[in-house]
């Protein structure tokens, strides 16, 4: 029963880290990042060379995984800001934006095949010890996962409740042309938006790469569950995306305990399927999204 | 009597070239193979071109050629049916679903509606693999009877390149038709629209149902011709291609559609042997055309005259 817990727990997580990532894009520039997978997937590279292949020769291991972490976010941060300026003259053209990130997808993940082949990379585990605990034993790097993960969402929603610009950005998600005749400068506001959703993707990766292997194609399989939760959820919406990470995670580690993984998607999908007939707007969508 | 302009021979010139080249390449068959390639994704791509007209990006074409494929094959492999009826079902099938689909979607807004075709294509293509009793899972189909009456190369080429041509006079006399008016006048002032009383959601409908139609009897028409099915070719990686072929033909044009296909089809065959370099290449490709070609090939022409026209003008 615990394990279950954990396993939701553990899906839902990262599954947090990525939509509201996404979301935030989405409130920021109004566009959906495709690449937001091939970010995650960079961000998993960069561990996996400072880490996996001692770029940074360093005995500590954990100094080693920090540094490496710290790393992949500031770089994807950094290609996050570049996109957001690739995308600034197709001037929120939703077509436009959607082929340009198809089209990074396809670079990021050629540059990583061809820098790096193709065979699966793994990455040193940090931790290696399982922790047994009031009857439910779970791995030590899963927990790790876990407390980081849960620390950089309650950091963001700090970030977003309570700093001046965090505010701001929640004003331009609101509405854009309000946001910016109350002095707040959308243009800096979108790149920093973009930086710390491309950021978010990163620190997915970074985390998880120690647990999975890392290959070119992992960040399809993530970013497709990430869009599965934002149309249950309500596109746009953050408390629609954390309440559906929840449900996805869950159902999932559910369902794979007692069904078989197969099974455990199709229930999934099931669901959604449900949900979109009833009420394709999302669980927290509002009427903004159809037309009347 | 009205002469020819530069329209109507540029596509006489085109039909009378795809109507001989079987006879030019006789011995190659495999150029007639990837003209038939080409001919099924066309297809798709102007089914997507369509729906773009009424600001709809839809992930979910590829969904909706795959379900033709399968119901072809289920539909001659269990039920016995005749291929040619069979072939009809494929269209079908997949229109009923997309209306069903449509009843409750179809008023929802481009980037709502993108994520959401995305998602119903994503679960089409994991049911494929689940289901494996039914629908083959990871190894797919085979042994598709082809049908009757088409047996050499040419002739499948001749078959593909007439249903391509129905499809394109369909879309064309739509684009001219009334609806056509009416999604024109959406996309160049939506609110003058809507507060003239037009709205676009029975135009969405219609569009929908016709494109999946087609992607549908195309996905029969495939499944016919190759004879085996794989759930590999219904991947979002090669719905996203489409959307690669669409906006480097340029979009709102038949004839772009049609070339952008080609030109991206006869690359990879050329280019097949660089292998791991691909995406990359494909990718800079993308990137270059979004950013600085946006109006895609067809806007090639245009765009040379006009600056002849700009040194010319100040004389």
């Amino acid at each position: 029963m615990m394990g279950i817990l954990m396993d939701g727990l553990f899906n839902s997580i990262t599954l947090i880290l990525l939509s509201v990532g996404m979301v935030l894009v989405i409130g920021m520039l109004r566009i959906v990042n495709f690449a937001h997978g091939a970010l995650y997937m960079v961000g998993s590279y960069v561990v996996w060379l400072v880490v996996g292949q001692r770029l940074i020769p360093l005995d500590n291991v954990y100094l080693g995984y920090s540094i490496g972490f710290i790393l992949a976010v500031a770089c994807v941060a950094g290609m996050g800001a570049v996109i957001e300026r690739l995308l600034r003259p197709l001037k929120g053209g939703f077509l436009e934006s959607f082929i340009l990130t198809l089209g990074l997808i396809l670079f990021l993940e050629g540059a990583m095949l061809v820098g790096f082949g193709i065979d699966e990379k793994t990455v040193p585990s940090l931790f290696a010890k399982t922790v047994t605990a009031i009857g439910f034993s779970l791995p030590q790097q899963r927990l790790f996962v876990l407390v980081v993960g849960i620390a950089i969402g309650g950091g963001l929603w700090v970030f977003l409740t309570k700093a001046r610009i965090g505010i701001a950005m929640r004003a331009v998600a609101q509405e854009l042309e309000g946001a910016a005749l109350q002095g707040i400068n959308i243009r800096y506001v979108g790149m920093l938006g973009m930086a710390i959703g491309c950021g978010l993707a990163a620190a997915a990766g970074a985390l998880i790469a120690p647990v999975y292997t890392v290959n070119p194609y992992i960040g399809t399989g993530p970013v497709t569950k990430c869009f599965i939760v934002m149309v249950l959820g309500g596109i746009g919406s953050l408390p629609g995306a954390v309440l559906a990470s929840f449900l996805v995670g869950f159902v999932e580690a559910i369902s794979a305990t007692f069904l078989g993984s197969g099974t455990a998607k199709l229930i999934v999908y099931f669901l959604l399927l449900v949900v979109m007939l009833i009420r394709p707007m999302g669980l927290y969508g509002g009427q903004e999204w159809v037309h009347r | 009597m009205e002469r020819f302009g530069y329209k109507e021979i540029s596509f006489s010139a085109v039909v009378a070239f795809f109507l001989i080249f079987p006879v030019i390449a006789a011995k190659e068959p495999y150029l007639l193979h990837i003209l038939i390639i080409v001919a099924v994704y066309t297809t798709l791509v102007w089914g997507l071109d369509l729906l773009l007209d009424c600001a709809l990006i839809s992930c979910s074409q590829i969904a909706f050629w795959g379900m033709g494929s399968y119901t072809f094959a289920l539909l001659t492999l269990k039920c016995g049916w005749n291929p040619w009826l069979a072939l009809i079902g494929a269209g079908v099938v997949p229109t009923i679903m997309s209306a069903l689909l449509s009843y409750s979607s179809v008023n929802l807004k481009t980037m709502y509606w993108c994520l959401f075709s995305l998602v119903f294509a994503v679960a089409f293509h994991e049911m494929l693999f689940v289901w494996r009793t039914f629908l083959g899972g990871a190894e797919g189909i085979r042994g598709i009877p082809k049908l009757p009456l088409v047996t050499s190369r040419t002739e499948w080429y001749y078959l593909a390149f007439f249903l391509l041509f129905l499809i394109g006079a369909v879309i064309h006399q739509l684009r001219g038709s009334r609806i056509g008016l009416i999604l024109r006048g959406v996309r160049i002032n939506e609110e003058l629209a809507r507060s003239a009383g037009i709205s676009i959601i029975r135009c969405r409908l219609v569009c929908l149902v016709l494109a999946n139609f087609f992607a549908g009897i195309m996905g029969g028409f495939f499944a016919a011709y190759t004879g085996a099915l794989s759930p590999f070719n219904l991947e979002l990686d090669a719905m996203f291609f489409l959307y690669v072929y669409l906006i480097v033909g340029g979009k709102g044009s038949l004839a772009g559609c049609l070339a952008g296909t080609a030109l991206f089809i006869f690359i990879r065959e050329l280019l097949g042997p660089l292998g791991i370099y691909m995406p990359v290449i494909y990718g800079t490709i993308v990137i270059i055309f979004v950013t600085l070609i946006p109006g895609g090939l067809v806007s090639l022409p245009q765009r040379f005259l006009s600056h002849f026209e700009r040194v010319k003008a100040p004389t």
